[in-house]
């Protein structure tokens, strides 16, 4: 019958295929820390070493299918970031069965003791703000992260606090959940509206663009500057046209003249005209060379956004010590 | 230097295929960003492509010259060759088809984890497990497993088909096989970057790789010599190459001169395309380019359907999505998969009690029934290239 076979490939990180038994006997789950784009993820202490890891768990379903696209993308895609310090470390995978005999696949990530949202959430619950160097380097190292990926070719796509791991000893920032991330190639058409959070998403994409790229994650990126200098999310819209009016009603109605080729884009309409509020106001706190870089992340024109590579380079990052993140 | 002057975002690239989201069928990318083209930004280039390429020359694979995987080459060109015909058929990029070909080429050449046997049955099921993984990590909609079958399929009588537990079993041995890396290095990662800005170009080179793609040679050059091969092949054929645009071309991508000159001559004996510069080579070139570009042109979507979709942009995203879905180019066949779902009588998948998922997976791997009458594959994609070599 079948003469298919499978050999084992030693590779670091090892792909285990065994049963779910084994797999689970090698981790003792601690407590569930959250969910990712399709499944949970658990603290969890591996028993051979002590070493605690974050175990994210996916059930793959027996349906026409197959191995979803999102747990194949992000994957593979973690495959071939992994190996940026600013990119959550992917450190094993084991494909098991459980139970009813399902596929169950296990990824096996560095652990990280908190994330970008609830290190926002704690500031603003004290009423405080996060300070001004902290804010620095945690923007160079999401910049340079971002910079890594697109410079691999790849979109993240759904940049957000959450999706930002962070460890609060040593201020480390890692780019995390890349389920709905993608090599970039040819344009995307749609993005799946029910798991994106809105907040956080390029103008250009509201507004039904069918040709995007890497800037859609820059717009994402400067949202989140914001945020970390005010504690509060710079965009909170609840539809996708509530969302679209919050950017217009802060940063001014795009134009022609500012934004060419706007009115031809899907979505367009006759929008109310508002006129731009200055970031200084939207987003007290910054030094001049902070609004400087944040106004070149949210231009409105994504071919004139600043790039994570550039953005490196500006004179706001001058004073950060460059070696050590 | 034309085709670096509006190379405003090395990652940026135009739509190939017909989107079926857009109101016009004619549309063309430039109305959509009109003010992008007088946008050069030449430190992209200095600073990202260079290194870019680097990186890819780095992670590039090649087989050494080893009999065997496949069943041989008559094996590899039946699976290959079924991925590009079906990748044609469902209108996905030529990308897809060359990812699929990669996961095929690491699984079953000499050293790669996998093994094939003999029976024309297993080329196909690792070519319909291959490409449903391209497919998956590539496209934005890819049908369930049976349709995806159905739909790449010549006819209705395609004797293979399998069941969707099937191929799902033979993806996680891929994926395993593979250590879930799903992103090699094709000539599209030297190709799409320095052509983005110049579809008909890139969609020729494209014709001309597609075309290749099945022959035993493919996996013994890298990717970048393919990429600059193909290159030399659509600028002797008059595709809008210029000169000097192409050396800055060629001198990016940076492949050994007697490599991509072997590719080319591979390329210009499967496909009839010279690659000399001569009145005669050009008007012969661009017949048989365009017979290759036949082969390979997507399905056209009628009119109908892009103004039914239109309607839908006025829903909501999950109804516009739902709806999309059900007048995508996959629907027409929906009966068809009802009538192929049910078990063919008798032949119950045995499942022997297994310790391993791969055990499993293997005793679980059951040949479908074969229909008589039928050319099984290899005949089938012999009889594909004869009217391309012939003309």
């Amino acid at each position: 019958m079948a003469t298919i076979q499978n050999k084992p490939t030693p590779t670091a990180p090892s792909t285990t295929t065994g049963g779910g038994l084994r797999a689970m006997d090698l981790y003792e789950k601690l407590e569930k820390v959250g969910e990712g784009t399709y499944g949970k993820v658990y603290k969890a202490r591996e028993k051979a070493t002590g070493r605690i890891v974050a175990l994210k768990k996916t059930r793959l379903p027996e349906d026409d299918e197959g191995v979803p696209p999102t747990a194949l993308r992000e994957v593979s895609l973690l495959r071939m970031l992994s190996q940026d310090p600013h990119v959550v470390r992917l450190l094993d995978l084991k494909q098991g069965v459980n139970k009813e005999g399902q596929t169950i696949l296990y990824l096996v990530f560095e652990y990280m003791d908190t994330d970008l949202k609830k290190f926002i959430r704690g500031y603003r619950a004290n009423h405080e703000k996060i300070p001004a160097q902290t804010v620095k380097i945690l923007m160079y190292q999401l910049c340079k992260g971002v910079g890594f990926v697109h410079g691999r070719g790849v979109l993240h796509r759904d940049l957000k606090p959450h999706n930002l791991l962070m460890d609060r000893k040593t201020m480390a920032l890692k780019i995390a959940d890349l389920g709905l991330s993608r090599a970039i190639t040819v344009p995307v058409k749609k993005y799946t509206h029910e798991i994106l959070t809105l907040w956080y998403r390029a103008p250009e994409v509201l507004l039904g663009a069918t040709h995007y790229s890497t800037p859609v994650d820059i717009w994402s990126v400067g949202c989140i500057f914001a945020e970390l200098v005010t504690n509060q999310p710079l965009f909170p819209g609840d539809s996708e046209l509530q969302q679209l009016l919050h950017i217009f009603k802060l940063l001014g109605t795009p134009n022609e003249e500012m934004w060419p080729g706007v009115g031809k884009l899907p979505n367009w309409h006759v929008y109310p005209q508002w006129k731009p509020t200055k970031l200084s106001t939207l987003v007290p706190g910054l030094d001049s060379d902070g609004y400087d870089l944040l106004e070149k992340m949210l231009a409105y024109e994504p071919g004139k956004r600043v790039s994570a590579k550039k953005a490196l380079e500006h004179p706001y990052f001058n004073d950060v010590n460059k070696e050590v993140y | 230097m034309a085709a670096f002057a509006a190379l405003f975002d090395p990652l940026y690239c135009p739509e190939e295929h017909l989107d079926l989201y857009r109101d016009e069928p004619g549309e063309g990318a430039d109305e959509q960003w009109p003010g992008q083209h007088g946008q050069q930004e030449p430190a992209v280039l200095d600073d990202e492509l260079p290194a870019l390429f680097e990186a890819h020359r780095a992670k590039e694979g090649v087989v050494l010259a080893e009999d065997g995987g496949y069943g041989g080459a008559a094996g590899r060109e039946a699976a290959v060759g079924w991925v590009s015909r079906a990748a044609a058929r469902l209108g996905f990029s030529a990308l897809t088809a060359a990812l699929a070909a990669a996961y095929l080429d690491r699984c079953f050449l000499p050293g790669g984890a996998l093994r094939l046997g003999d029976q024309p049955w297993m080329a196909r099921l690792a070519a319909v497990t291959c490409f449903a993984l391209a497919a998956k990590v590539e496209e934005t909609r890819v049908p369930p497993l049976l349709d995806l079958q159905l739909y790449a399929a010549a006819d209705a009588a395609d004797p293979y088909v399998f069941e969707a537990k099937t191929v799902r079993r033979m993806e996680l041995l891929v994926l395993s096989a593979l250590g879930w890396r799903m992103h090699p290095v094709t000539p599209f990662s030297y190709l799409q970057p320095v052509l983005a800005d110049a579809a008909t170009r890139l969609r020729s080179c494209e014709g001309v790789l597609l075309a290749v793609m099945a022959d035993w040679r493919w996996p013994r050059h890298r990717p970048s010599a393919w990429a600059a091969a193909a290159l030399l092949i659509t600028a002797a054929a008059g595709d809008g190459g210029d000169g000097d645009g192409d050396t800055e071309l060629l001198a990016l991508i940076n492949a050994p001169e007697d490599k991509t000159a072997e590719c080319a001559k591979i390329i210009s004996e499967v496909t009839g395309m010279s690659f000399l510069a001569c009145d005669v080579g050009v008007s012969a070139g661009n017949k048989r380019k365009h017979a290759a570009a036949q082969l390979y042109s997507p399905p056209p979507s009628p009119s109908g359907v892009i103004g039914a979709l239109s309607c839908f942009s006025c829903e909501s995203s999950t109804s516009a999505t739902a709806m999309a879905a059900a007048v995508g180019p996959w629907a027409p066949s929906a009966s068809v998969s009802v009538s192929s779902s049910p078990e063919p009588p008798g032949r119950a998948p045995k499942r022997a009690a297994a310790a391993s998922a791969s055990a499993s997976a293997s005793a679980g791997v059951a040949p479908p029934v074969q229909v008589p009458h039928q050319l099984p594959p290899d005949e089938e994609s012999r009889d594909a290239w004869p009217s391309t070599c012939a003309a």
